[in-house]
């Protein structure tokens, strides 16, 4: 194995993929315009502090949640529970996008049949892969876990312990989510029947489906051992329950020993020693046959057959070139399974919650908590606010442009006008998002018994915020698409395009929400006519979105 | 049907013009063949008829109509083949070229016919149903002229067409391209198989370094040169400066 050989596999797979470079990207500099520098600059400074500001919520949200960790964990002596909770948060979250971001990288890397005819060993190829994998998902489980050492040093103070504890935990601990994950995706995958990505894609909802359950087990778990009849009684089942919780898991358990300086030496080798065999032994199994499965995988893909001699439908009718436009947008989307699972799965992210809540037991706790504002005026407007925002919580169209990748320029020779793609891509966007809302509303409706005529408002509000959601994802990526991906999760969820659309829509979202308040509570007018009021706004939005969109798109179109 | 008038194209700051001040006229009913060394403009040229590039100066006419002022009635008029075959490679191929011929409005009577006449010619009836992924390189060239050819372009523009290709299919592509030009309409394609070239073409333009050097009929060329037995081979590396 020649090292040299892994560092120059690193090198090229990290060619143009630096974060700087996405912002740069993403703040309209274009390769044949030349902005003025000084809006240039600007533009990056407003960009960059939306991304700090964002960031720095999420860790402060973060941090709030593990300091009320800390302090129950404190009420029942058990100090450092911050630590803990952070240490299993991150590995949970990281498994999850380990599963989404592995297969991509480790089997379906468009470099891939590339580097399978260069004369590499198959240990440096994996060894270059697994590097990559862990490089894409080592910032992801700092962020998740960085609040919790801040938590700590709050409440405990600095000390040796914390900073070795930080340090095997930044570096060491993401090992353990992301060879969970090899191992599941390696076993799916090297399954002979199907092709490798319908594989892939079990092994992302087998996933899913175990921490589902897995949340629900816990919930139940934990609701089933607390006894809140009074105070005294609460705390200690609450105790019992922590020390249950610590006893199932022991790697969070250890680095918490570690940080508190309780063993640190003992309870360090413990996890630097689990983690090794964990690690190697996933790496072992992923190892025995990665050349082969990988060439396996690419010889499948190329030898799928579909339809089994049924003719093709034909597109008719009037408005069939739409329909071919949106036939083709999910034709894109189905190319990858990263694409499926990241933009199926956000068009039911409210389905998924109630399934979630349902197994975990908490439907009842959430029906107690909504008691108090079942009454009030502004309900209805709240939970159309909470079904838009899952239903903008979409990187359709803010990668729509990206995802074609290099068949970009198969779409430029095509005789459209910008404005038909632009047509296209938002009905797509619609078909998937807006249907999903307009679901989504009326069970709503049905199941807070608010009246059907609220619909008369929630559905036409919806399609105008869900059409301007698609129409700003598009402007931003039409733009400045990220074509030269090599892994489809760099099209996606590694691409600031989404982020700054979805930033956006929320942006909308929060004006008109700020304008629902206005009327229903200032003004005082019943929740209907204040909804139907804020169709006229949302409209206005979507004109001005779907205009830029459509010029995005002529100068994406047009000869360069 | 194409008219180039003084184009010259350079990319980005370069100082050095991918094209410079290129003229050609191409009247309907010719195979035009584009000859140059790797890098010499060819396909920058192409890509500027085909609308994916704009030039910095000139003009580029399409059956009289402005690339970069009408491009989507020019694109209309084209069917093109680019070097690198691209696909929605989820499509089977019949799914692709419907959606081609509903891009290009192909009347809903006509599609299936053009579809299956087109494909027979290739030898790609029998995998209509399979999904481009499955193709192989030639099969994806294939499927790329066909898609080229299903809408009825009135110029098809091609570049480096032959690549990939099997004797049976280059020579049906030969086949092809003279019957295409029989209405009236044009071939204009770039290639580095300078038999082809010889055989095939009405006139042929030489560019090197961005610049048209030659452009005329093969025997033209051959008289030009004072030696009437050259074949367009040792023409193009006399031209060129390609001999050793």
């Amino acid at each position: 194995m020649k090292l040299n050989n892994i560092r120059m596999l690193l090198r090229a797979a990290g060619k143009g993929d630096s974060r700087w470079e996405q912002f740069v990207t993403i703040s309209f500099e274009s390769k044949n315009s030349k902005p003025r520098k000084k809006s240039r600059l600007v533009i990056q400074i407003l960009i960059g502090l939306s991304i700090l500001l964002a960031a720095g919520s999420m860790a402060f949200m973060l941090g709030v949640n593990y300091y009320q960790m800390e302090i129950l964990g404190s009420i029942v002596g058990i100090d450092g529970f911050s630590w803990f909770m952070g240490a299993v948060t991150a590995a949970l979250i990281t498994f999850m996008f380990g599963m989404f971001s592995g297969g991509s990288v480790l089997y379906h890397g468009k470099d891939l049949p590339l580097l399978l005819v260069l004369p590499l060993t198959q240990r440096e190829l994996l060894i270059s892969r697994l590097i990559l994998h862990y490089k894409a998902n080592f910032i992801l489980h700092t962020i998740l876990f960085l609040p919790s050492v801040a938590v700590t040093v709050l409440v405990h103070g600095f000390s040796l312990s914390v900073i070795v504890a930080a340090l095997v935990q930044i570096i060491v601990a993401p090992f353990i989510p992301l060879s969970l994950s090899l191992v599941i995706l390696h076993l799916f995958v090297k399954g002979k029947k199907h092709s490798g990505k319908s594989r892939e894609s079990w092994a992302i909802i087998f996933m899913l489906a175990l921490l589902v359950i897995m949340q629900g087990l816990a919930s139940r778990w934990m609701q089933s051992g607390m006894d809140s009849s009074n105070l005294e009684n609460f705390a200690k089942s609450f105790g019992v329950v922590l020390q249950g919780l610590q006893r199932v898991l022991l790697f969070p358990k250890w680095q918490m020993s570690m940080a508190m300086g309780n063993h640190t030496f003992g309870n360090g080798l413990y996890f630097l020693l689990a983690v090794s065999a964990i690690t190697t032994g996933a790496i072992f199994l992923v190892a025995t046959a990665y050349g082969e499965t990988v060439t396996r995988l690419w010889e499948t893909s190329t030898t799928v057959r579909k339809n089994n001699g049924k003719s093709s439908r034909s597109y008719t009718g009037r408005y069939a070139l739409e329909w071919a436009l949106v036939r083709r947008e999910y034709a894109i989307i189905n190319e990858h399974s990263a694409f499926k699972m990241e933009l199926y799965g956000e068009a039911v992210i409210p389905l998924i919650l109630v399934v979630v809540y349902a197994i975990s037991g908490v439907m009842g706790e959430f029906k107690v908590m909504l008691e108090p504002v079942f009454g009030l005026d502004i309900f209805p407007m709240m939970v159309a606010g909470a079904l838009l925002l899952t239903a903008s919580l979409s990187m359709m169209s803010g990668t729509s442009y990206s995802r074609e990748g290099m068949l970009l320029a198969l779409s430029r020779t095509m005789p459209l006008e910008g404005v038909s793609f632009v047509r296209g891509k938002m009905v797509a966007h619609l078909m998937l998002f807006y249907s999903t809302y307009i679901i989504f509303s009326l069970a709503a409706l049905a199941i807070f018994n608010l009246g059907l005529s609220h619909a008369l408002w929630m559905i036409p509000l919806g399609f105008f915020v869900v059409g301007s959601s698609a129409c700003f994802g598009l402007a931003i990526d039409g733009r400045n698409p990220r074509l030269d991906w090599k892994l489809p999760q760099q099209a996606v969820k590694q691409n600031l395009n989404g982020l700054a659309s979805m930033g956006i829509s929320f942006g909308n979202i929060a004006v008109l929400t700020g304008l629902g308040y206005l009327l229903t509570e200032r003004l005082g007018l019943p929740a209907l006519p204040s909804g139907l009021l804020l169709v006229a706004p949302s409209a206005c939005i979507w004109w001005l979105s779907w205009k830029l969109a459509v010029s995005g798109a002529r100068k994406l179109y047009q000869a360069q | 049907m194409v008219a180039i008038q003084s184009v010259t194209k350079k990319y980005g700051n370069s100082a050095k013009a991918a094209v410079e001040n290129l003229s050609l006229a191409l009247v309907p009913g010719e195979i035009f063949g584009f000859l140059g060394p790797n890098g010499a403009g060819k396909s920058t040229t192409i890509k500027m008829i085909v609308g994916l590039l704009s030039q910095d100066t000139g003009t580029i006419t399409v059956d009289g109509l402005d690339t970069l002022k009408e491009p989507v009635l020019v694109k209309q008029r084209i069917g093109y083949v680019p070097d690198e075959p691209l696909f929605y490679e989820k499509m089977t191929a019949n799914e692709y070229l419907q959606f081609i011929c509903e891009i290009y409005r192909v009347p809903n009577e006509a599609r299936q016919e053009r579809i299956v006449r087109w494909a027979k010619r290739f030898s790609l009836h029998g995998v209509l149903d399979d999904q481009i992924s499955s193709f192989s390189r030639g099969m994806k060239q294939k499927l790329g002229i066909v898609t080229a050819l299903v809408h009825e372009p009135r110029l098809l523009i091609l570049d480096e067409p032959m690549v990939g290709l099997d004797p049976k299919s280059a020579f049906i592509l030969k086949e092809v391209m003279h019957e295409f030009c029989e209405g009236g309409r044009s071939v204009f394609f770039s290639t580095h198989v300078m038999e082809v070239a010889e055989r095939l073409c009405t006139r042929v333009g030489i560019i090197k370094n961005g610049s048209l050097i030659a452009c005329d009929t093969f025997h033209a060329l051959q008289g030009r040169s004072g030696s009437g037995d050259l074949s367009l081979e040792q023409l193009f590396l006399e031209m060129t400066d390609e001999t050793e």
